[in-house]
């Protein structure tokens, strides 16, 4: 597997500055605060201005009230948004997420699909893994359905339709 | 959601690897409200309860000692030197410590650090640094601990610099333990280690069996070179070998990658969980590994009963074991090279307890089934078998190797005595109880937190998880008991020998048709 002309090696620093994920994980520092994962996230990148940059991602994911608390403190939903938001303090070539929608309501997946649109639109590769027909709908370009008897590489709106047949 | 701060970063301002651990320490340390009182409060606690450890342990060494040189005449014939019996215990500990070591890593990232540490881009090197220090701490500071009861109780006149010199060796062994065990790590082969050091254990331990053995056949006691104890300063041998292995590990740990460490890091969590709940049954199931895949599927063509399946399927489970048959092989000559050991021979008492030991680690073995039928009790019930049946069917494999482990034990016991039949008759007698133990504690309950607790100079200890936890060992030191009369009688009397049977079989009928009722649906 090659990313930027280079065999994929997560040891590679370069690798790491370049592709931010967001897979199935629930792990938190457990006497760290929201904020503090996602200060040391921002600041392990040397990201210019980390505390404007926090806050402003933690005012997007709604986490302002929250975001103080220990990781045990939290729901799962804010958990996951915690996570989420870990991989926009950060500047990254490649976003890489497992179903994203997982355990957000309505209104956060529409914000999430509009982010990660303009990630998109700015030049950030986005490769995920959803169920969800809007996300599908709004983010992507290129679907590859995985079945059970084949896998298929579609068109964006074919894929969504596809998905809400599921 | 809108976040309209523009992002940039600056590759020069990026935490380095020590950076982002005392980011995190000290952030956890703000949290933590721990004074500088409650460490030493905490510092004091440790020191007291390790030096009552200690002293117990060291008095208990120096006791046996004393009752070796006033014992009498050896239960069998001792062929061995004590020093043989030395390496033996020193190439088990070392291995010990090699294979926990290679199963846990030994450098690993708990699943926080592998979710937040490990994607930044900070120097992996500089941000395992920290792991392998530790690791290296831990492990030479307790390798310091257990040998000083050791260096203080067993010489007889321990002086200033003998015990120095032992602590310096243990210490010093177990950092070249986690430098070499980090160094293969480092280079693709961790989890090879734990093969060969199982390996090791089983030669080292069959050479001295069967040398006392031989030597026994011939009525001539070992000849081994006495070299006297080496001069202190050896110990910076392994001292300078632990600092180059320690030095050239640390310098691939940025070979190390993610998955890796994160599955580490899930085999130390799931093995500290363990120990932290006292459940012995889990640790062995986080420390074993995964079984031996197999060449080819089974046939099963003999099987024609639902019975019969559960012993097919116990038999391709201890197959794919990678332990099991090197822990019956230790359990056969751990007891024969402590009675052929001079000295240790001639304490009736020791000799029992190394039966015990040894029987009690086949016993381990032959449960694997029922350990791992008690996990997944699933595929018990897919056979139109009764749980009572189910219990007693997969009581014929423990069965089968108990009888051979206990029944070799005692010949081989007996070579040199004129009476090895006996003995072997006596060691077969014990069999049955060892069997119905290894399914007890295979199929003992969960640990019982909500049972009384005892006040200790150790501290607080559960009773009801001390009770559920030795149930399997129980039956099998209670069964063994006529064994120790017939070990303090000097011979394996034929009385002796039926009380031993019928004790033990009674014992073990008894404990399985408890289990099975206990297993059976109410």
């Amino acid at each position: 597997m090659v990313f930027a002309g280079e065999e994929v090696d997560e040891r590679r620093a370069g690798f790491r500055r370049d592709v931010a994920a967001v897979l199935d994980d629930d792990a938190f520092f457990a006497a760290l605060t929201g904020r503090e994962h996602l200060l040391l996230t921002a600041r392990g990148h040397g990201v210019v201005a980390a505390e404007q940059v926090v806050d402003a991602e933690i005012a997007a994911f709604g986490l302002a009230d929250r975001v103080d608390a220990l990781p045990s403190a939290l729901s799962s939903g804010q958990r996951r948004r915690l996570a989420l938001a870990a991989a926009f303090v950060r500047p990254a070539r490649l976003l890489l997420l497992d179903e994203p929608e997982r355990r957000l309501d309505t209104g956060m997946r529409a914000r999430l699909a509009t982010r990660l649109a303009a990630r998109r639109d700015a030049g950030t590769a986005v490769l995920f893994a959803s169920h969800d027909p809007d996300l599908v709908g709004a983010v992507a370009d290129r679907v590859l359905t995985v079945a059970d008897d084949a896998c298929r590489l579609v068109d964006a709106a074919d894929a969504a339709a596809l998905v809400q047949e599921l | 959601m809108t976040a309209d701060v523009l992002l940039t970063a600056d590759p020069r301002a990026e935490l380095g690897g020590p950076e982002v651990r005392r980011v995190t320490r000290r952030a956890t340390a703000a949290r933590a409200g721990v004074t500088l009182w409650t460490r030493l409060q905490e510092v004091w606690g440790t020191l007291a309860s390790v030096g009552v450890g200690v002293a117990v342990l060291g008095g208990s060494l120096a006791s046996l000692r004393e009752r070796i040189s006033v014992s009498g005449a050896p239960v069998t014939e001792a062929t061995l030197p004590a020093s043989a019996a030395a390496v033996v215990v020193g190439v088990l500990a070392l291995a010990g410590l090699g294979v926990l070591l290679d199963r846990l890593g030994p450098v690993s990232s708990t699943p926080a650090a592998a979710a937040w540490w490990l994607p930044l881009p900070a120097d992996r090197r500089g941000l395992l640094r920290g792991e392998l220090v530790r690791i290296t701490a831990v492990v030479a500071a307790v390798a310091t601990v257990l040998t000083l009861p050791v260096a203080l109780g067993l010489p007889a006149e321990p002086t200033p610099v003998s015990v120095l010199t032992g602590l310096g060796w243990a210490a010093s062994l177990a950092a070249a333990a986690v430098g070499g065990t980090a160094l293969l790590q480092t280079r693709g082969r961790g989890g090879r280690l734990a093969p060969v050091a199982g390996s090791a254990v089983v030669a080292v331990a069959v050479l001295a069996a069967a040398a006392g053995t031989a030597a026994a056949v011939g009525h001539v006691p070992l000849a081994v070179p006495r070299p006297g104890a080496p001069p202190a300063w050896l110990v910076a041998l392994p001292a300078a070998a632990a600092v180059v292995l320690l030095l050239t590990a640390e310098r691939g740990l940025g070979r190390l990658d993610a998955g890796r460490l994160r599955a580490g890091g899930a085999t130390v969590q799931y093995a500290g969980a363990s120990v932290l709940s006292l459940d012995t049954r889990d640790l062995g199931r986080a420390l074993s590994g995964r079984p031996r895949p197999p060449r080819r599927s089974r046939r099963f063509g003999w099987v024609r009963r639902p019975e019969q399946a559960v012993v097919a399927a116990d038999l391709a489970v201890l197959a794919r074991g990678r332990w099991p048959a090197g822990q019956l092989v230790v359990a056969v000559a751990l007891p024969v090279v402590v009675a052929r050991t001079a000295g240790l021979g001639a304490l009736p008492l020791a000799v029992w307890c190394a039966c015990l030991l040894g029987w009690a680690l086949a016993a381990a073995a032959a449960g694997r089934p029922g350990r791992e039928a008690q996990a997944a009790p699933v595929l018990d019930r897919l056979l139109p078998l009764s749980a009572a049946r189910v219990v007693l069917a997969r009581a014929c494999v423990p069965l089968l190797l108990t009888t051979a482990v206990c029944g070799l034990t005692g010949l081989l016991l007996g070579i040199g005595t004129g009476r090895a039949v006996d003995w072997a008759a006596l060691g077969l007698a014990t069999a049955p109880v060892w069997a119905a133990g290894a399914l007890r504690a295979a199929y003992r309950p969960d640990p019982d937190w909500a049972g009384p607790v005892v006040s200790t100079p150790m501290g607080i200890l559960p009773a009801g998880v001390g009770a559920t936890l030795v149930q399997g060992v129980d039956l099998g030191v209670v069964g063994s008991l006529p064994l120790l009369l017939a070990l303090l009688h000097g011979e394996p009397a034929a009385v002796l020998v039926a009380v031993q049977l019928g004790w033990s079989f009674a014992l073990a009928v008894g404990a399985l048709v408890h289990l099975a009722r206990r297993e059976a649906p109410s």
